[in-house]
């Protein structure tokens, strides 16, 4: 019996012939396609009206976000930025593209093997082995579009058990290997080589941060805070706060009296305006999370502000990033100057999310982040939005090759 | 001192009132001795709570309460290292945290006499002989010693002369039953068992037998989750027992490790009623306020035993309800608690991939 079962529309199918399949990978190398074809780009574009219309994207808005990534306009865009980067050269597809998304955030395997599958590779997608509904209903929904466009063979979505010998199969076939995950997971896929010209990219643990101006903070207009408290809803509770552009330290520069609690009483209203569900058993985690800080001095004062959000005064230290409770608890820390945060940029730092800095302010905060960690810095509200430059690499440059042509 | 009044009062007895001012001014104590004498519990109250204000709190309510799971998580003592004589810990799924509570001379024994005063009021003066509705190799194997054989040897005290009901290979041992009923004769004797166990084993195992247990005193405890996925609750429970063995005389307790000695006990209307040296308290799942009784909430522990560790004041992950038994008049009546399960556990997604989740499966079992 085969361990390793492909996704099909309304379903799985087993994978009887296990040296028959592998033999197919082999072939897919060679079975790639134009980057941009127009085959493709029609292809995502049905999906991406399939996402939008759908009745699921009413709850699930992380679906509304992917269809509209995916919208034909959007890939056009992307198409005119390839071809500016790629300036006189040819760009080809890598061949076997071997993805491996993260186990618990939903949509992202759908934007990295998107931007694979434009650029004209083939792709293996291993997708965990328990999947919640709404992954579940978009692999299908992604199946079935593959269907219709008759690629199903070489845009392959399966599932297997980690202790099988797959992930070793498949790596020595593929020539651009995607692995997203914590650092173990980074760690234990890339001990299976890839082809010897494979390209292996490896997304591991990241974590984020905000950085708020005390006076921006000020100046803003009773309605102007709540609709930033609003945004800033968006970065914390999508993906329960556990992403890795998930913000969990919140760093006021300079804040005026009580503007920090103002804010996240905002956050509050906006969880509540929003109905937004917290289990009580996640409530419950929270505070005892904020006992464990407290009694080990890591944080100096907690608030549980409502069951939605609970804050930890601490004072500034690299340790606030490593100490992980999602489902809105977030870490307050205060700084006279911007520098001050340099504790902070670890190698492991992702986002920082910021309001109320300069243009000039966030380029001085680029050139601190060299040779540590930190790739984005973006305004709040858009901490967890996908971008094809991530974590400092251009996915379709990594993810495609360049001919050089003379 | 008010746990040795209130423990010297009839037990489950004491007038309302002067339980609860006594209550009162005995967790207020307990928190300012905490305060003084564990340095996290300190930096918690000063942290979370309004700091030395919170030490004389104007009403149960208004007591510090730690979460029960914090005791998974911190070592958390109120005397120094050398004065610790025991250290207990919750029964939980292999490779979970389990809770550390560090006992010493003195609060052990008080909690001994606790447990004591508590079992008398159901097993009476006298110590009965005993039926156990396990089998002995609990008490040898390492892997069940924490959660079960724990709690089989701390109910040992309170009987004599003990048989278990299944042999060393968990299977029935209908000899040993007969041998001890007939020796017991026509005097009452006691029965203990988790109730899962009395379930599983007693009921579905030795029904056929029909052996007559209408001398005997059940104690069970353990939970109801097992139950509930067979649909069977309290009372579906007492009526089989009574159907199959003559049984009537069936307490089902509530207690956690982390507040040992408190034992709330079964009692009028099928409800579980605090000692007089502990109380409970409902509270809005949400707003974490308190709830008037028929309301669902979070259960919130007191007790005046915990001295040697900050656990007088808890917040329990179990659901409940206040209840009066059926009949009773709400203003004099004692209230009763309803246990209603455990919170579902916290589950958060993320982008970073947990390898080996597969020990988060149960919650740990509730004992003495």
């Amino acid at each position: 019996m085969s361990k390793l079962e492909v996704f099909v529309p309304g379903g799985t199918e087993k994978v009887q012939d296990e040296s028959e399949f592998l033999a197919r990978l082999d072939q897919l190398t060679h079975d790639i396609n134009e980057p941009f074809a127009e085959t493709s780009l029609k292809m995502l574009a049905t999906l991406s009206k399939r996402l939008l219309k759908s009745e699921l994207g009413q709850s699930e808005p992380q679906l509304v976000a992917l269809g509209f990534w995916l919208r034909a306009a959007a890939l056009q865009e992307l198409k005119v930025l390839a071809e500016r980067s790629s300036c006189h050269d040819v760009r080809v597809a890598r061949g076997l593209a071997y993805q491996l998304p993260p186990t618990n955030v939903d949509t992202l395997f759908v934007y990295s093997w998107a931007i694979s599958y434009l650029v004209g590779n083939s792709n293996i997608t291993r997708l965990p082995t328990s999947m919640g509904p709404t992954v579940t209903w978009l692999v299908n929904v992604l199946v079935e579009c593959l269907k219709e466009n008759g690629e199903s063979h070489r845009q392959i979505f399966c599932t297997f058990d980690h202790s099988s010998q797959y992930s070793e199969s498949i790596s020595a076939r593929s020539d651009l290997r995607v692995i997203w995950g914590g650092d173990a997971k980074v760690k234990a896929v890339s001990e299976h080589p890839t082809r010897p010209d494979g390209l292996s990219i490896g997304f591991p643990d990241r974590k984020s941060i905000c950085v708020i101006d005390g006076t921006a903070y000020e100046n803003l207009t009773d309605s102007a805070k709540s609709k930033l408290a609003d945004q800033f809803f968006n970065d914390v509770f999508w993906f329960d706060q556990m992403g890795c552009g998930s913000p969990r330290v919140l760093v006021w520069r300079q804040p005026k009296e009580r503007d920090n609690h103002d804010f996240l009483a905002r956050l509050s209203d906006a969880a509540q305006a929003r109905r937004h569900d917290i289990p009580t058993g996640v409530d419950i985690a929270k505070f005892v999370f904020a006992n464990v800080a407290l009694s080990n001095s890591v944080a100096q004062k907690a608030t549980r502000i409502s069951h939605t959000v609970t804050t930890l005064t601490a004072p500034m230290s690299s340790h606030l990033l490593s100490e992980v409770q999602g489902g809105g608890s977030l870490f307050e820390t205060f700084v006279t100057q911007l520098a001050d945060i340099q504790p902070l940029i670890r190698r492991d730092l992702q986002t920082i999310t910021t309001f109320g800095l300069t243009h000039e302010e966030k380029l001085e905060l680029a050139h601190l982040l060299g040779g540590r960690g930190g790739y984005r810095i973006v305004p709040i509200g858009e901490a967890l939005q996908f971008g094809h430059t991530w974590d400092g690499i251009r996915l379709i440059d990594h993810f495609s090759r360049l001919i050089v042509v003379r | 001192m008010s746990l040795v009044e209130l423990r010297m009062l009839p037990s489950h007895a004491a007038d309302p009132a002067i339980k609860s001012s006594l209550m009162l001014d005995g967790l207020n104590e307990l928190s300012n001795h905490h305060y003084k004498s564990c340095e996290p519990y300190r930096r918690i109250v000063d942290g979370l709570w309004q700091g030395q204000a919170a030490l004389q709190a104007p009403s149960l309510d208004a007591v510090p309460y730690l979460p029960v799971s914090l005791f998974k998580q911190q070592s958390l003592a109120s005397i120094p290292a050398s004065d610790i004589t025991m250290t207990l810990t919750s029964s939980g799924t292999t490779g979970q945290a389990v809770s550390r509570i560090y006992l010493d001379k003195e609060t052990s024994s008080e909690q001994q006499r606790c447990l004591a005063n508590s079992m008398q009021h159901v097993l009476g003066p006298k110590r009965l002989p005993m039926l156990i509705a396990d089998t002995a190799a609990v008490l040898k194997d390492p892997a069940l010693m924490s959660a079960r054989g724990a709690g089989v040897l701390g109910m040992m005290r309170f009987g004599y002369r003990p048989v278990f009901l299944l042999d060393e290979n968990g299977q029935p041992d209908e000899k040993a039953l007969e041998n001890f009923l007939a020796e017991s004769g026509e005097s009452p004797f006691f029965i203990f068992g988790f109730t899962f166990m009395i379930w599983t084993q007693l009921v579905s195992r030795f029904a056929g037998l029909k052996p007559d247990l209408s001398k005997g005193i059940l104690v069970h405890s353990g939970g109801w989750k097992k139950l509930q996925e067979q649909a069977v609750d309290n009372e579906t429970f007492r009526a089989e027992l009574y159907k199959s063995f003559g049984l009537s005389q069936v307490f089902n307790f509530y207690g956690m490790v982390e507040q040992i000695g408190s034992l709330f006990i079964e009692g009028a209307g099928g409800l579980l009623y605090p000692p007089n040296f502990s109380e409970f308290i409902i509270r809005d799942p949400m707003t974490w306020e308190p709830v008037p009784h028929g309301q669902t909430g979070l259960i919130q522990v007191l007790s005046l035993i915990p001295r040697s560790y900050p656990g007088h004041s808890l917040l329990t992950e179990d659901l409940g309800v206040l209840e009066f038994a059926e009949g009773a008049d709400s203003n004099s009546a004692r209230p009763g608690l309803r246990v209603l399960g455990r919170v579902a556990k916290a589950e958060l997604r993320g982008c970073s991939d947990v390898i080996a989740t597969q020990n988060e499966t149960t919650s740990s079992e509730r004992v003495a």
